[in-house]
């Protein structure tokens, strides 16, 4: 589905360089992890595979089923289902999310060659979705993320993912700010939109969240690379003796 | 003339005013002496003010003289409308007004019935038969001896459109009131109205200046609200004649005690648009609202001059005036509120925001409090800034373009204003001319 291979990417203009060659590849079905201290490009990492401006792409290649991801616009990308839960969601005042939703889903069902859907059954799908991932309701009615919470902004990233049905999704620090209830529903939420043909890469500084989406695979970004690579087993490590002990680990062997 | 740099194009244009001015005069036979009392003494007015220049505060950021050029004509069509109603006013359930290049048409407007006990006739009938409610009202609050275009407006005030609403009376549905401009030239017309609405009175008042044949008149138009105490009037202004005509517009509201007025100007098209709103809420218990939006594009020049006097206490006035400029267009917002000393407990808001879609657009936005009580809860804001690119990224990041983005800011930003029109026919048209207006690509200039 996707095939990252020596991604290297700085920031625009000031030419800071985040990513030093970052290889991965990720399949229908799988949950990916990439864990990392602040400041290793985890975040960069998911922003440019959704497609944000401001980065320079100065080496390497992205492919998304067989296609240069890095040549299609960050509409595209998302028409072809590819999701961004974002870390820090934007609101939109005046726009209201059933409107702004509507639009959303329908760019995403003509791509698909599906028909618009039907004022009524958008709604029906609005209430079942909303249900899944237990959203307010009377979050629907109101302007995008406008005044939401730290935790319904969250979940309403993940409401977005059920409605939109990506075959990739990304999740950056989807529960960076979440207490412990909230962490729990949102997981219980990604957990029912696990399917065989849904992927999912899990951006997190914590293992927490790893405790309730279990893996498949867990990597660790260091400064722009990923230093290592493993089972759930490894997020439990990293939780024990923190980055620091890989950070060590990794200096003594390069001596 | 106090102003010394009135250009020579502007000279002969007054030139022509005064010799209009002279026939007109003449040809007043049987005349009432106070209307030609008013006429004269705001030609005079008007000859000592001349069109403000550049020294002038109030027009700063609205070179005037520059839109008055040697072409202008004093209209002299009479021609029957070859566009009659604006289609969007062929409604149910209302009214219509008519004038033709500022002159009131009872033949082709549709009226309240007697039994609504409601006039709306021409100025020039209203003089002969309600002669003593006309003269206490006109002219009182559109002061003509400060304002070069009020002088000018009164100095050929005649046949304008008079609408009252007596004490205890309610319009049962909204008036419709509409000019259709039909002159072919480049000319000078001068709309006024009078609306006088009495004690414990209702009703809604829909302008509607719309350009069929796109219109290249310059239009001074003067209105007056009387709002007699505990009445309630919604007014709602639509310009949208296209981007060959001119506009000045000067509206004047005078607020008895415990009324209500609310008025939302839409500003869709034009060449020069420049408005002076002043409210007078003299009365305790007073509510004022005050609601705008601009949407400017290529050459267009925008100028929203307001300013809410609250000369009584216990009072309460909201304004929200949204622009959105694209292209080369000017936007320009000045809103004065003043708080007289003995008007305590006044709350008082005003918010301009503006997103400039273009770098070669402007925007001057300022507000000046002047507040004299000590007890009033007063606020103000502006912002101006760009379309924000974070959300544009947020909602290509799932799935609509960055053209569908981008409208679909635009006008959630609009809405806010668009949805207190309290009129739902014309909001439900407005919501799809703004998408049309938004969704054109701009163009560069204007030839």
């Amino acid at each position: 589905m996707l095939r990252i291979e020596n991604l290297h990417v700085s920031i625009e203009e000031e030419g800071t360089r985040i990513l030093r060659g970052v290889n991965l590849e990720v399949n229908a079905g799988e949950v990916h992890a990439i864990m990392g201290p602040n400041g290793s490009g985890k975040s960069t990492l998911a922003a440019v595979l959704a497609g944000k401006a401001g980065y320079d792409i100065t080496d390497g290649t992205v492919e998304y089923f067989g296609k240069d991801l890095l040549e299609m616009n960050p509409d595209e990308r998302a028409r072809d289902g590819l999701f961004l839960a974002f870390q820090y969601p934007v609101e939109l005042p005046g726009v209201s999310m059933s409107n702004f939703l509507r639009q959303a889903v329908n760019r995403v069902r003509e791509y698909r060659g599906q028909d618009e859907l039907s004022a009524v059954d958008f709604l029906k799908l609005m209430k079942e979705r909303a249900a899944l991932i237990n959203l307010d309701p009377s979050l629907i009615k109101r302007s995008v993320n406008e005044g939401f919470s730290g935790g319904e902004k969250k979940r309403n990233e993940i409401f977005q993912l059920a409605m939109l049905e990506p075959r990739l999704a990304i999740l950056d620090e989807t529960d960076s700010g979440l207490d412990i209830d909230a962490m729990r529903t949102v997981s219980d939420g990604v957990n029912k939109l696990r399917s065989e043909e849904r992927a999912f890469i899990i951006i997190t500084h914590y293992q927490r969240l790893l405790e309730y989406v279990i893996p498949d695979f867990v990597h660790v970004l260091v400064d722009g690379v990923i230093v290592r690579s493993g089972d759930k087993s490894l997020a439990l490590e990293l939780e024990a003796q923190g980055y620091d002990w890989l950070k060590k680990e990794l200096a003594e062997s390069a001596s | 003339m106090p102003e010394g740099n009135i250009s020579k194009t502007t000279v002969s244009l007054e030139d022509r005013i005064l010799t209009r001015h002279a026939a007109f005069m003449a040809n007043l036979n049987g005349s009432q002496p106070f209307l030609l009392g008013l006429r004269s003494n705001a030609l005079q007015a008007f000859q000592s003010l001349g069109f403000p220049g550049r020294k002038s505060e109030d027009w700063k950021y609205t070179p005037v003289t520059k839109w008055l050029d040697a072409s202008l004509q004093m209209a002299e069509s009479h021609d029957e409308p070859v566009l009659a109603v604006p289609p969007v006013l062929k409604q149910d359930n209302r009214y219509l007004a008519v004038s033709v290049n500022g002159i009131f048409r009872a033949d082709l407007s549709e009226l309240p019935g007697a039994e609504q006990n409601v006039v709306v006739c021409s100025l020039a009938d209203a003089f002969k038969d309600h002669t003593e409610l006309v003269q206490s009202h006109i002219a009182k609050q559109a002061d003509y001896t400060s304002e070069a275009f009020t002088a000018l407006n009164t100095a050929f005030l005649g046949n304008g459109l008079f609408v009252w609403i007596p004490d205890g009376a309610s319009l049962d549905y909204p008036l419709y009131v509409t000019d259709i401009c039909t002159d072919p030239n480049r000319s000078l017309i001068q709309p006024r109205n009078l609306f006088v609405v009495g004690a414990n009175a209702t009703g809604t008042i829909l302008e509607w200046y719309d350009g069929p044949g796109h219109p290249s008149c310059f239009e001074n138009a003067v209105t007056e609200f009387y709002v007699g105490p505990s009445s309630r009037v919604n007014h709602i202004y639509v310009f949208d004649r296209g981007e060959s005509a001119d506009l000045i517009n000067s509206l004047f509201v005078y607020q008895e005690k415990d009324s209500y007025f609310a008025t939302n100007h839409l500003t869709l098209s034009g060449r020069l648009v420049r408005y002076n709103l002043n409210f007078l809420p003299d009365g305790e218990g007073c509510e004022t609202h005050l609601l705008g939006l601009v949407l400017a594009r290529n050459e267009m020049h925008v100028d929203v001059h307001t300013f809410v006097d609250h000369a009584k206490p216990n009072s309460i006035s909201n304004e929200l005036y949204k622009c959105i400029l694209d292209g080369n267009s000017v936007g320009v917002f000045n809103g004065k509120i003043m708080v007289r000393q003995d008007a305590q407990l006044i709350n008082a808001y005003q918010s301009n925001r503006s997103v400039l879609l273009s770098d070669s657009a402007h925007m001057y936005s300022k507000p000046e409090l002047e507040i004299y009580a000590d007890d009033v809860k007063c606020s103000h804001g502006a912002t101006t800034g760009q379309l924000d690119e974070e959300a544009i990224f947020y909602l290509q990041s799932r799935g609509l373009r960055q053209e569908e983005a981008r409208l679909l800011l635009l006008e959630s930003f609009a809405r806010e204003v668009i949805e207190q029109v309290d009129d739902e026919a014309i909001r439900a048209y407005l919501g799809v001319r703004l998408r049309e207006l938004l969704g054109e690509p701009a163009v560069s200039s204007t030839t």
